[in-house]
């Protein structure tokens, strides 16, 4: 590199230069930013579908729940419920022995041979195909009929347990009752108070919020009535958000008043949280930390395990495609977890197509199954398994530039915030 | 011991809807915390890129890679500086490709454009030297002289190391004199 031979004098020192530029940015009038990324912010903050906007829409899990069950207004709880009561309707037809989704629809050959522009470069290996597997409808679980005159649960006859777990940035948990009289009772109602106690000491910033609609462990997702037999169980589900107070070494009990009042219950949560930081995270230092309590609802029988498992998605896609088209392209998805992803109950994915950052969806729905059958049971960690994917392109679409999104639902196996991948592609008129 | 029946099924079901609720929870929080930090974090794109439009790209870029990333965030108390990071990483990679497919001369007629940043970069000779540093120089040399951030603010929002910081300003504020005396 050259030197410029400047002489001592006439050269400009970093002091100089660092002078120079700090009063030239001081003095600059740029302007703020435009209203188009704050209504993109407004739209994350109102929830609701017609308010996502583009950039966004499809991306963020709670926006792409909504929009799947067909919520226009954010009703967040009703859309948690709605999902859990699908999850639950699964994985209880698993448990029976069948496949939700699968039995009716499914095949391992495409049906139709599909129009296609543009091809995407298929990848070596096998190749799971793409099937035409969609969840079945969901039909809510009857409650127990309650016998006239059953007396509603006294705390004496109730024995209570516990867990939480961290999700992504709150606490999540649940309490279970167990009626360990004789005799049958009924509860009906959220806990009418919970506390959090750390060792000896209640942790008196947390507020309690009652709230009356069953949580996302519901096996029927309707609040109501719930008839504990002698041995019967019903649980009740817990959100804590947002702990800006000082550490604490973890919740060791939660005392659980009934909806009817009395003694508080004790529950001790299993496994013990112990560790430090087993709280939420502080998202709004001037408000208070909060705790809701869903109603009791019935428990249903024991399901299998896991935890969400992180996952790389890689989208192999044609370059082009045209309007009315079924697209064709690759998706490679692997494990990258420490777990098994348990592909029992099935999980789902879907895919949207961004349009000038709009997302466009077919007139069809767009959930679909895994083709599970060919994966198997379980995807091991590093696993990887190449599937075929169709994506019905709407006819009435723009030429141009577009953006395909592939992603799996919450819920499943798979950690959401990973298991979403985009591409862009050109669509062009034939 | 094992596990009650009861505890068992109540974790199956919270596991694969907790995570759903609680981010739902979080569009909100999100939302309030970005909106706060907005205008900081466009004119800290617009400087790194000189392009408003492209700022407005980036910042874009940056609250969907940072939406999608929230929940690993710990502590909202560092969201301005996590955002911040997002979005220089966002420039950085913008300026790369930039660099490999067209290079922008401020000295050019470019400079009579109406765009607030390149405009107000180019009233000095020192401004239009900014697109002679590296991306990472760059960064270093807005925070610096754009936000006043100390040397050790800056390591920390950028995520290396304080020598690092010090060797991009001296290595960047040497190009800028130089740009100056040419």
């Amino acid at each position: 590199m050259n030197q410029r031979p400047d002489s001592p004098k006439t050269r400009t020192t970093e002091e100089d230069a660092a002078g120079r530029l700090k009063a030239l940015l001081s003095s600059a009038r740029v302007p703020r930013a435009p209203d188009s990324l704050r209504s993109l912010l407004r739209g994350i903050s109102e929830g609701g579908d017609e308010g996502v906007p583009p950039a966004l829409r499809g991306l963020g899990p709670a926006s792409t729940l909504r929009r799947r069950i067909g919520l226009r207004e954010p009703a967040r709880l009703v859309a948690v419920l709605a999902l859990a009561v699908s999850m639950s309707a699964i994985a209880l037809s698993i448990r029976n022995g069948e496949k939700p989704g699968l039995s009716a629809t499914a095949t391992l050959a495409p049906t139709t041979a599909p129009s296609t522009a543009g091809s995407a470069i298929q990848p070596s290996g096998s190749i799971v195909p793409w099937i035409d597997a969609r969840p079945s409808p969901v039909s809510s679980a009857t409650p127990a009929l309650i016998p006239s005159g059953t007396a509603t649960c006294a705390p004496s006859e109730l024995t209570a347990t516990a867990y939480w777990q961290g999700a992504t940035g709150s606490m999540a948990g649940g309490i279970g009752v167990t009626n360990t009289n004789q005799r049958a009772c009924v509860l009906n109602g959220s806990p009418r108070l919970v506390q959090l106690r750390s060792a000896a000491t209640t942790l008196a910033p947390v507020s309690y919020r009652a709230a009356p609609q069953a949580g996302p462990g519901s096996s029927t997702g309707t609040a109501g009535p719930v008839l504990l037999r002698p041995g019967g169980q019903a649980g009740a589900f817990l959100l804590w958000e947002n702990w800006c107070s000082a550490m604490i070494p973890g919740v060791t009990a939660l005392l659980v008043t009934l909806p009817d009042g009395g003694s508080p219950i004790v529950a001790t949560p299993t496994p013990p949280m112990t560790t430090i930081g087993s709280t939420p995270r502080c998202d709004v230092p001037t408000a208070g930390s909060i705790l809701t309590a869903y109603a009791f609802a019935a428990v249903a029988p024991a399901q299998p395990m896991y935890e969400p498992q992180t996952a790389t998605v890689s989208l192999s896609v044609p370059p082009t495609t045209t309007p009315g088209a079924t697209l064709i392209f690759f998706v490679a998805l692997t494990n990258r977890g420490t777990n098994p992803a348990s592909l029992a109950p099935c999980p789902t994915y879907s895919e949207d197509l961004i349009v000038n950052g709009a997302a466009m969806k077919p007139p069809a729905e767009q959930r679909f199954l895994l083709n599970c059958i060919a994966i198997g049971e379980a995807l091991a960690p590093g696993a990887s398994v190449t599937l075929e994917m169709r994506y019905a392109v709407p006819a009435a679409i723009p030429s141009g530039s577009v953006e395909l999104r592939w992603g799996m639902d919450p819920g499943g196996p798979f950690d959401t915030s990973s298991a979403i991948q985009h591409a862009p592609l050109t669509v062009t008129r034939p | 011991m094992r596990s009650p029946q009861l505890l068992e099924t109540m974790t199956n079901d919270a596991r694969r809807t907790a995570d759903a609720a609680d981010r739902a929870a979080q569009s909100e929080r999100f939302a309030g915390l970005a909106e706060r930090h907005i205008d900081s974090a466009y004119r800290l794109a617009g400087f790194l890129l000189s392009d408003a439009a492209e700022a407005e790209d980036a910042l874009q870029e940056a609250l969907v890679r940072a939406w999608r990333s929230w929940p690993a965030l710990r502590e909202a108390s560092s969201f301005d500086a996590w955002l911040d990071r997002i979005v220089v990483n966002v420039c950085r990679d913008r300026l790369a490709v930039r660099k490999r497919v067209r290079f922008v001369d401020l000295n050019d007629d470019a400079v009579e454009a109406p765009d607030p940043f390149r405009a107000a970069l180019a009233r000095d000779s020192v401004g239009r030297g900014l697109d002679r540093l590296s991306p990472e120089q760059r960064a270093v040399v807005v925070l610096r002289f754009w936000r006043d951030m100390p040397l050790g603010d800056i390591a920390a929002h950028l995520e290396i190391p304080l020598g690092t910081v010090k060797s991009r300003l001296h290595y960047g504020l040497r190009v800028l004199a130089e740009e100056i005396d040419r």
